[in-house]
């Protein structure tokens, strides 16, 4: 059963406009990976009528708790920033595919905004079950404040990189200028973030032969595979054809998706 | 009013709650048996597979699958919805796994469960629609087909059949003549008089009708200047068309002898009960499924409680009940 009631044990505020939730959901904690993600109810009437997905951004399966970290955005996120400790909301997930596990490869890790939440939930994890891997970390953002869990990050020992497009902290520019020393068949990318940052990231894995997941995002109604809104233009054996960002996905191997 | 004679009622005049499951719940719609009147719309379910984790088949009176057509079919690029008040459009552009490999990797699985499965169908062409037809003609497992004449979101998808009466006809007695199975057709919406299609699908030989499918909706982004799908335009459903589709049932109940499935924005017992009350004998839950997978089983509960609540020998005594005018 993928369906929970969750209460809200507790509610943070983040940098700039991110919050993040701590969910009591025991079974959501215990089944989720990183890189799935999770559909919100963020009204109990039917506007908006639809679910939200947010990627994990951990999850505690001892502690029973399951945390997503989102961005204010628009009324769904605004709704959902109203919510305090105590409350409940409907949560269904986990859900998709996570990241792959990618034994004895050192770990690049590319985020940009809401993309970085997802990738620290893997970096937390790998953490606890390998705690000599190397993992780096290039994370990105428009300003200072999209740089979020950056303090968490280096609290776990990865090796972190950012980049401003404002140049407010880290290098003025975007998460590509920092990435071509980590190019190569040696080290495997993890990237989630916007469109265009997802496809530099993969051209320029293609190009090095460096194996790249990405974490893509796309407009999705149920997130459970029956509303096939969440198309992802892909190659396959057929010519391009289109892949659901919910089951098949979210992760995809870079080479795979058409951009 | 509509003919009480094509609503059977198994528990009898006298009514004997209890004999037919919990409360009589049980319809036989079209020629086809279902154990309760809640069925799961065409596109809002996928093959039946992707919701086992919630939802138990067995709790339902049936499953509409995603519309299938004779070859695989990619769908339309994305964006393909976006949400709106109460509701959403969709422009998927009716991906589909086509026949063969629905009938060798998902009927199947669907066939495990004790519930009716009906196929919804199309084609481009008439001729498509009689090879779809032909080629689950004699297939067990499958209880009936949907016609879908009335997919807003493709060139081909079978509007114009929807949308124009002699077409749809044609069409009907065509497929009447293809398959040894009940024929549902599912009707469009985006007409003027939706009596005369409800009509024309009963002369061809149609067993039963189904509507309302999605009413064509668009939405432009004031930034970009550019509509939010894609395509342009898509299909709107949700709560927002539950007044068109409880409306258009009303009509359509009204001018046929067949029986009607009703949908349109369904999310609770209440919601169906309009429905029902309008002159549907079933119904069918779509969009509620993408926001609460468990719409269905759900509202197979409600429904009972409702029936048990109200001391009604059977849900079948619901059946266009309306009152309308003075009493």
């Amino acid at each position: 059963m993928r369906t929970h009631r969750a209460k809200i044990r507790e509610r943070r505020d983040r940098t700039g406009p991110y919050r993040s939730l701590v969910l009591d959901a025991p079974a959501l904690a215990e089944a989720a990976r990183p890189g799935q993600f999770v559909m919100v109810r963020v009204s109990e009437t039917t506007d908006p009528l639809l679910r939200r997905p947010f990627s994990l951004f951990r999850a505690d399966g001892p502690a029973g708790t399951a945390d997503i970290l989102f961005r204010i955005m628009g009324r769904g996120t605004s709704m959902l920033d109203l919510l305090r400790a105590g409350d409940a909301i409907d949560v269904v997930g986990p859900l998709g595919r996570p990241f792959p596990s990618l034994p004895g490869q050192e770990i690049v890790l590319v985020g940009g905004g809401v993309g970085i939440p997802p990738l620290f939930f893997y970096a937390e994890t790998l953490r606890r079950l390998e705690p000599a891997r190397t993992v780096h970390v290039i994370m990105g953002g428009r300003t200072d404040g999209d740089l979020v869990v950056r303090e968490e990050f280096e609290r776990l020992g990865t090796l972190v990189q950012a980049s401003t497009d404002d140049g407010s902290a880290g290098h003025a520019g975007v998460v590509t200028d920092l990435l071509q020393p980590f190019l190569g068949p040696a080290r495997a990318i993890l990237a989630c973030g916007p469109a265009p940052m997802l496809r530099a990231v993969s051209e320029m894995a293609a190009r090095s032969n460096t194996p790249c997941w990405v974490s893509v995002e796309e407009r999705m109604a149920c997130g459970l595979g029956v509303c096939m809104g969440c198309a992802v233009p892909v190659r396959s054996d057929h010519g391009p054809s289109y892949r659901l960002a919910c089951t098949d996905g979210p992760v995809f191997e870079a080479r795979e998706v058409l951009w | 009013m509509p003919d009480p004679s094509k609503h059977t009622d198994p528990a009898g005049p006298a009514g004997l709650p209890g004999l037919a499951g919990p409360v009589g719940m049980n319809v036989d719609f079209a020629g086809v048996h279902l154990k309760n009147p809640v069925l799961v719309a065409s596109g809002t379910f996928g093959y039946g597979s992707e919701l086992s984790q919630e939802v138990d088949l067995n709790a339902l009176g049936g499953v509409i699958t995603k519309g299938i057509s004779l070859r695989p079919r990619p769908g339309n690029p994305p964006p393909r919805i976006v949400e709106t008040p109460s509701g959403m459009l969709n422009a998927i552009g009716l991906q589909n796994v086509g026949l063969e490999a629905f009938l060798n990797e998902k009927l199947p699985y669907l066939r495990r469960f004790d519930t009716r499965v009906i196929v919804n169908i199309f084609g481009e062409s008439v001729d498509e629609y009689r090879a779809v037809a032909s080629g689950l003609a004699g297939v067990a497992g499958v209880d009936a087909l949907e016609v879908n004449v009335s997919c807003p979101n493709v060139k081909s998808g079978g509007i114009e059949f929807g949308t124009d009466v002699a077409q749809l006809k044609g069409l009907v007695s065509v497929l009447k003549g293809s398959t040894d199975k009940p024929l549902i057709v599912k009707l469009s919406p985006n007409v003027g008089r939706i009596a005369d299609f409800a009509r024309a699908a009963e002369d061809a030989g149609a067993d039963g009708i189904s509507l309302i499918n999605t009413v064509i909706g668009m939405s432009i982004d004031p930034r970009t200047r550019r509509p939010r799908l894609a395509n342009g335009t898509g299909g709107l459903s949700g709560p927002a068309i539950r007044p068109i589709a409880v409306r258009m049932v009303w009509e359509a109940a009204r001018a046929v002898k067949i029986p009607v499935l009703g949908m349109g924005g369904i999310l609770t017992a209440d919601d169906a009960l309009e429905f029902f009350l309008a002159g549907a004998s079933a119904v069918a839950v779509g969009t509620a499924t993408f926001v609460n997978p468990r719409a269905a089983p759900d509202l197979v509960e409600g429904l009972s409680r409702f029936v048990a609540r109200e001391n009604l020998p059977h849900i079948s005594r619901l059946v266009g009940g309306v009152i309308t005018g003075n009493a």
